[in-house]
């Protein structure tokens, strides 16, 4: 269970989350709606550890353990994965040679010995499959050149390889056409299990279309303000966001 | 009443330590008594003692003051009997596992029971001092081992040479493998100087290796020429390794018409290594790619200095250094194209990008064009900056630990310099040397 309790975080000592309270059970997929600069991708990073988001107060623990006391690299070992908005073109770097350094260190972490290269290759090959992603994409540098839609089919691989527990979705439509969408959003929704929490952060519904939420939050400067099933994601299409105080966007 | 009064440059002591150190040597070098290698070796030491030890007010060694770095000579090696060498050890398996034909030259002097190049099919070798021993063979070698003008360290190179490798592939001979020229130190208190002189015959294809290992403080001075003839092609890497050794390498490269030269440099730290070269155009269509990279900590002090002359038209020149420089750490990146009137339609690039570890670390950059044609194109760029922390925060967000990532980073960021390298063993060599380096922090 992810609980969240008061969070205050900043950023260039700018207050971006004033008070944040969630909690997420395994097994379930809560959305976090909101307008542009509520802090949703804030709270991405807050929980994952990225430098330069300062938490000046609350808490927040995945299944008991204290994620702020954790470097990015453990919290990723402990489950948790952040399915960037954009995520990074690496130079240099093949995907193969990446997925691989990445998951040595978490079977590494969990004392187990390296994969070998075949077992590698078999995983990569099935999980790529089912996401339309060529091993030959995969030879190249880390999604250096690649489509808006394939870095994040990127990521999803990433995730299915790396079986996350805790999986942070941040803006996964953003850029993506129609096709993109259903293509990753399938590849989440195979990722769902009883032991797997999941938190969509997206501007809009049309990713919940593929992706059921069980609840929908809406935040707003820096705070969940209402909470609620499926159905607030469609009332929030019709409504938009302006009567939480936040600019039509 | 007038006073006549002849002025002489004196020779300061830091000149004054190599004119002894020929003092001292000049009865035991080879060819001591063989009249055309010694005026060959005291016209080179002419040379160097005008020309005197380089220092920052000489615009090639602006950022390299030798006169500074260097404060000692060492007794010169190679002039007794061989000194022990382990190539395995020396350059590690992985660089001695690359099939090749070898040619090792260890403390200063050829070591045929190392070597496998002797006979070798299409390649004439002979070490330079088997071919200093009589009048008759030193004027016919000699008058094709010219001293190019204003070269301090090809003239201490030439008056101190004990050896060096004079390589011919013979016209359209297509190496089947790589020629490997290990050079070892052997002795940690000694100077080496060797001159190689190495000729690729019209159509010819041929990869080098040239591995240079240092021990402990030794000092190692070198002069090569390189003659790539008319559509022959040439790959070339070159490897300085070392902690605390000093390595002064020059190299001239002349290329014939739609010759193509490619040479891959990487030096591995040491506390000073300067190679400096020239690519000489001397016909139409021809190209050289010229790729370096830079590993250095502590108080290393890398230099890499090239002179690209488009003296031919249609030729392309493309130049990429990579430095990585961590604590005090310098590197020196100085490319000089010069572009000579009739060269049009020269098409020359360079770029130098250097990672900084460190705040004390220091990446000089120097891109100089020098341009008498007007239909030629031309561009320099430069850039100095640190790890990016987006790109190693989604490493760690993923698992990684720091450590593991920043290594990944760099590597992929040197490996930009050693990717046009073919030879997988070579590849694989480079980088595990890499890596080493990488986990040695």
């Amino acid at each position: 269970m992810l609980e969240i309790k008061d969070l205050r975080a900043e950023v260039d000592g700018k207050e971006i989350l004033k008070g944040f309270n969630l909690t997420v059970p395994k097994g379930e997929v809560h959305a976090i709606m909101g307008p542009n600069g509520s802090g949703k991708s804030t709270l991405s990073y807050v929980l994952s550890g990225k430098d330069g988001y300062e938490v000046t107060g609350g808490s927040a623990t995945w299944n008991g353990q204290d994620l702020f006391a954790m470097s990015p690299e453990e919290r990723a070992q402990a489950g948790v994965f952040l399915a960037f908005q954009y995520p990074m073109e690496i130079p240099g770097v093949a995907s193969l040679t990446f997925l691989r350094a990445a998951m040595n260190a978490h079977r590494k972490a969990r004392g187990e010995a390296e994969i070998s290269i075949p077992d590698f290759m078999r995983a990569v090959k099935t999980e790529a499959e089912k996401l339309s992603i060529s091993m030959e994409m995969l030879k190249r540098p880390l999604n250096v050149g690649f489509s808006g839609g394939e870095k994040k089919r990127n990521e999803v691989l990433q995730m299915a390889l790396l079986k996350p527990t805790l999986c942070l979705l941040d803006e996964m439509d953003s850029g993506l056409d129609i096709d993109a969408i259903r293509i990753a959003a399938e590849g989440v929704n195979r990722l769902r299990s009883p032991d797997t929490a999941m938190i969509v952060i997206t501007h809009y519904q049309r990713l919940l279309n593929y992706i059921t939420p069980d609840v929908v939050h809406v935040m707003a400067r820096g705070q969940v303000l209402r909470s609620g099933g499926k159905e607030l994601a469609v009332e929030l299409e019709e409504s938009g966001y302006a009567s939480y105080g936040a600019e039509a966007a | 009443m007038t006073i006549h009064q002849t002025i002489t440059a004196a020779a300061t002591p830091a000149e004054q330590r190599f004119l002894d150190l020929y003092a001292s040597v000049c009865d035991r070098l080879p060819g001591a008594g063989v009249p055309a290698v010694r005026a060959w070796r005291e016209e080179a030491l002419d040379a160097f003692a005008a020309l005197g030890v380089p220092h920052r007010r000489v615009e090639a060694w602006k950022y390299t003051d030798l006169r500074a770095l260097m404060t000692a000579v060492h007794p010169l090696g190679g002039l007794d009997a061989g000194a022990r060498a382990d190539v395995d050890a020396s350059i590690g398996r992985a660089l001695a596992n690359i099939d090749s034909y070898r040619a090792v030259f260890a403390g200063g002097k050829f070591r045929p029971d190392l070597s496998t190049i002797q006979g070798a099919p299409g390649i004439s070798f002979t070490p330079l001092c088997a071919k200093l021993k009589s009048e008759a063979d030193a004027a016919a070698t000699l008058a094709a081992l010219s001293l190019p003008k204003g070269d301090v360290v090809a003239a201490l190179s030439t008056a101190f040479a004990t050896s060096g490798a004079l390589i011919s592939i013979a016209p359209g001979k297509k190496l089947d493998k790589p020629i490997h020229l290990i050079v070892i130190a052997s002795c940690e208190a000694n100077a080496y100087a060797l001159r190689h002189a190495i000729k690729l015959g019209d159509g010819a294809e041929a990869s080098i290796i040239e591995t240079h290992v240092g021990a402990g403080a030794s000092q190692a001075w070198s002069y090569t020429a390189l003659d790539i003839g008319k559509g022959a092609a040439l790959k070339h890497a070159r490897l300085t390794q070392s902690a605390a050794a000093l390595h002064l390498a020059s190299a001239k490269v002349t290329l014939g018409e739609r010759a193509v030269y490619e040479p891959t440099h990487a030096a591995i730290g040491g506390a000073l290594t300067r190679s400096e070269g020239t690519i000489h155009f001397t016909g139409p269509n021809a190209r050289a790619t010229y790729n370096a990279a830079i590993l250095a900590r502590g108080h290393s002090h890398v230099d890499f200095t090239l002179v690209v002359d488009h003296a031919a038209p249609h030729c392309e020149s493309r130049e990429l250094v990579k430095a990585v420089l961590d604590d005090r750490a310098k590197g020196v990146f100085q490319g000089k194209v010069a572009v000579q009137r009739g060269a049009q339609k020269t098409d020359g690039k360079q770029m130098a990008n250097a990672l900084l570890l460190s705040n004390d670390a220091e990446f000089d950059s120097k891109p100089e064009l020098e341009i008498f044609a007007d239909d030629v194109v031309c561009g320099h760029g430069a850039t100095a900056g640190q790890l990016d922390e987006d790109l190693m925060f989604y490493l760690r967000a993923r698992g990684i630990p720091e450590a593991q990532a920043r290594a990944l980073l760099i590597a992929a960021f040197v490996g930009a310099a050693l990717d046009t390298i073919d030879n997988e063993g070579l590849h694989t060599a480079l980088d595990e040397k890499v890596a080493a380096w990488l986990a040695a922090k």
